[in-house]
């Protein structure tokens, strides 16, 4: 009877224990070796695609939460699984080598500087993410473009910017009779001698350590007329101009600055001001925003960041200038997920995304594109409006010459940086400084 | 069967898996290191565009670089100074366990410790034990100062002056090294006969006495063995110079490992950087010849 039912249904028991049977080794071993006999059917895959991020670890935590909702957002929307790892910016470098030489590692890498132009050949073009987001964005910021594009073609695509201006006590300097934040370095040296004196030096490193050792060299040099190379790319360091910036650091140096710097790292500079070690540091708005967000008093029990100011930096003979480090993100030729990666940093340079990216740093990032330099996100932050004021001022590591691999590599032996701290730790005089780092630039730059 | 009976087939057959990691990882990365040092290779260059550039590397550097030679001097400094102190720290230590009685498994254990932590680690905490300004070290000084009623605003600048980050780093590595050579020391010491010390005694030998003629030449055979493993183990550390100094203040700290990183790995002149590496080769393998020439002539 039963059997004569299920013929009626067109299903015989017969039919019924195959299909229970397929279904049984299915369901028990999923899509195992069992399934594939029972079936005598391969199982069909949706292959899985996967995205590896490797980036820094932020120096504003709210960064790195949004950074990592929208790798997890992206990959939703895309299907695709998004790894992302983060890491000290130091050891950046040397795990994006290695990663290179042996081809495999993540798929995107955020670089710093130009760090990426010294294996630009081993990059996806990313022209075309660059020049749509050119066209649409008003264009990229003239330092961040030399970055990312050599030989006329994009090696990563211009991310952030982390601007790096003067971070001041407003209290010491008043307490030490300054009235107002010194505009040349001549005048910083004179202040800073009193600030000294009661204990609250200028505090910066000359240390091995990325971002603010460069960030403070660079534009020292710029301002008294001093450059690593011409235009052509020659060494030109070895001028008037730049023994009168060693000649003078020394001076600031014995004088003014914090002794420490030549031991200090990127976080050093940012503990010391906060703790009331030094009056003021050339650095990116990470101070104001610790101070702010973890509510940080001062000696008299006040908000320490009411007592912080966001000053220029000072002007040398050839003028003011500055150096926003800048950030960039590249797909190396390796991948095997160019297209997710490509449509992954067109995702995340998309104005809705990038615009939460900026306020969740609280402004500790100005953009690469001009056209966030108006974005509401400054007036949220109003303090920190001085770094956006200045944002256009900065130059290019390798200026007046290129910013290409031989400018990478002296940024990344910290050659310039040497230049200061072998004066700042008494082991060169200017002159031997000069004549040591004219020869390793020319170590690096040929002639 | 009967083959693997014959001793010649057998023990060849023995050697292969020692042989092939030798020859995969030791003698082909070897090899590739000295060719890399003579060419222009750099990250990420294709081999198609590598040139042979014979000695060319070796030459810049010994001529050329303002850095190499201070790299030199501080390796040698380095592994002179830690080597010897830790050597004498380490005798002292196992005569000192070596006599205990109580607690002895507890203390021999604790002893170890700096050697068992990860270096990266305890390095770490080194770096927040010399911070000019927060750390124990400064802090001490400060208060030991006010206490004597002198002047010290600060303390010692314990990585940023050159000739005191050396210093601080040297004193890293013997603070990790010593129980090394501790437990190694006193491994030797229980292998020397108690009869040695009675008959010394009775013929009147001084504890000093004891301890040159019978104590350093029964621990002799273990000493060199220790010494070279240890010289070479300190002649090529990375990683308190990478985690403390990363080569500064004004690349007074590089050793050769670091100095070979920051050119190869992070400067991408990876035949410059094998080329500075390979400086470190003449020096560990005369240490290597010296302790076989040693080995050889004690088993005769």
């Amino acid at each position: 009877m039963a059997d004569k039912a299920s013929n009626k249904r067109g299903i015989t028991r017969r039919d019924f224990v195959k299909m229970a049977g397929i279904t049984a080794g299915m369901a028990a071993v999923g899509t195992g070796m069992e399934g594939i006999l029972v079936s005598h059917q391969a199982p069909v895959y949706a292959q899985e695609r996967s995205l590896h991020f490797l980036l820094w670890k932020n120096f504003s935590p709210p960064a790195d939460v949004e950074i990592l909702r929208q790798g997890e957002e992206w990959g939703k929307l895309s299907k695709v699984k998004v790894k992302i790892e983060q890491i000290n910016a130091n050891d950046i470098p040397a795990r994006a080598a290695a990663a290179i030489e042996s081809r495999q590692g993540p798929d995107i890498i955020q670089f710093f500087h130009n760090w990426q132009n010294q294996y630009a050949d081993s990059l996806v073009d990313v022209s075309d993410i660059c020049t749509a987001l050119e066209s649409k964005y008003g264009g990229y910021i003239d330092y961040a473009k030399a970055h990312a594009m050599l030989n006329g073609r994009f090696n990563a695509v211009p991310h952030t910017v982390v601007p790096n201006i003067f971070v001041v006590r407003a209290s010491y300097m008043k307490a030490a009779g300054t009235a107002s934040w010194p505009k040349t370095w001549e005048e910083l040296r004179r202040e800073g001698k009193k600030w000294k004196a009661k204990g609250h030096p200028i505090g910066q490193t000359v240390g091995h350590t990325f971002g603010d050792a460069v960030d403070f060299t660079y534009p020292y040099f710029w301002s008294f007329g001093a450059a690593e190379r011409d235009e052509k790319g020659g060494v030109v360091i070895a001028s008037k101009q730049a023994l009168e910036a060693l000649k003078f650091f020394k001076a600031l140096w014995d004088d003014a600055m914090d002794p420490a710097g030549t031991g200090w790292d990127d976080s050093s500079n940012n503990r010391a001001f906060l703790s009331g070690a030094i009056t003021a540091t050339n650095n990116a708005p990470s101070i104001y925003l610790t101070a702010s967000n973890q509510v940080i008093l001062d000696e008299k029990g006040a908000p320490l960041v009411n007592d912080i100011l966001h000053v220029p930096n000072p002007a040398g003979p050839a003028g003011v200038f500055h150096y926003h480090y800048s950030q960039q993100l590249s797909i190396p030729k390796y991948s095997k997920n160019v297209e997710p990666a490509k449509e992954f940093i067109r995702w995340l340079m998309d104005e809705e995304q990038f615009r939460k990216y900026l306020r969740r740093a609280q402004a500790y990032h100005g953009a690469a594109l001009k056209a966030y330099l108006k974005d509401a996100m400054w007036d949220m932050f109003p303090a920190l409006k001085p770094y956006r004021d200045h944002l256009l001022e900065g130059r290019h590591v390798g200026w007046k010459g290129s910013a290409d691999a031989s400018a990478a590599r002296v940024v990344q032996n910290y050659f310039l940086i040497d230049m200061l701290a072998n004066l700042a730790t008494g082991k060169m005089t200017p002159e031997e400084s000069l004549k040591w780092g004219e020869a390793q630039l020319k170590s690096i730059y040929g002639g | 069967m009967a083959v693997l009976e014959r001793p010649n087939v057998l023990g060849y057959l023995l050697l292969t898996p020692a042989a092939f990691i030798i020859f995969f990882f030791v003698a082909y990365p070897f090899v590739w290191g000295v060719w890399m040092s003579l060419t222009n290779k750099q990250i990420g260059m294709p081999w198609s565009q590598v040139q042979f550039t014979g000695l060319k590397n070796y030459a810049d550097l010994v001529t050329k670089d303002g850095i190499f030679w201070t790299t030199v001097w501080n390796s040698f400094i380095y592994t002179g100074i830690a080597t010897v102190i830790k050597w004498v720290l380490g005798i002292w230590l196992a005569l000192l366990l070596n006599r205990m009685i109580r607690f002895q498994r507890f203390v021999r254990a604790a002893v170890l410790l700096p050697w068992i932590i990860p270096t990266v680690l305890s390095t770490i905490a080194f770096l927040w034990i010399f911070d000019p300004d927060f750390s124990v070290l400064n802090w001490t000084f400060r208060h030991f100062c006010s206490w004597m009623g002198w002047e010290c605003a600060r303390g010692p600048l314990w990585l940023g002056d050159p000739i005191l980050a050396l210093a601080s780093v040297t004193f890293v590595n013997i603070w990790r090294g010593t129980p090394f050579y501790a437990i190694s020391f006193l491994a030797g010491l229980q292998t020397i006969s108690p009869e040695l010390y009675e008959a010394a005694a009775i013929d009147g030998a001084s504890s000093w006495q004891r301890f040159w003629h019978v104590t350093l030449p029964g621990i002799k055979p273990i000493t060199v063995v220790v010494l070279v493993f240890s010289i070479i183990v300190t002649f090529s550390d990375f990683q308190i110079v990478y985690v403390l100094t990363r080569g500064g203040p004004a690349n007074s700290t590089h050793l050769f490992a670091t100095y070979a990183y920051q050119v190869a790995m992070v400067g991408s002149r990876l035949g410059l950087g094998a080329a500075v590496s390979l400086f470190m080769f003449p020096v560990l393998a005369v240490v290597i010849v010296f302790q076989l020439v040693y080995l050889r002539r004690e088993q005769a």
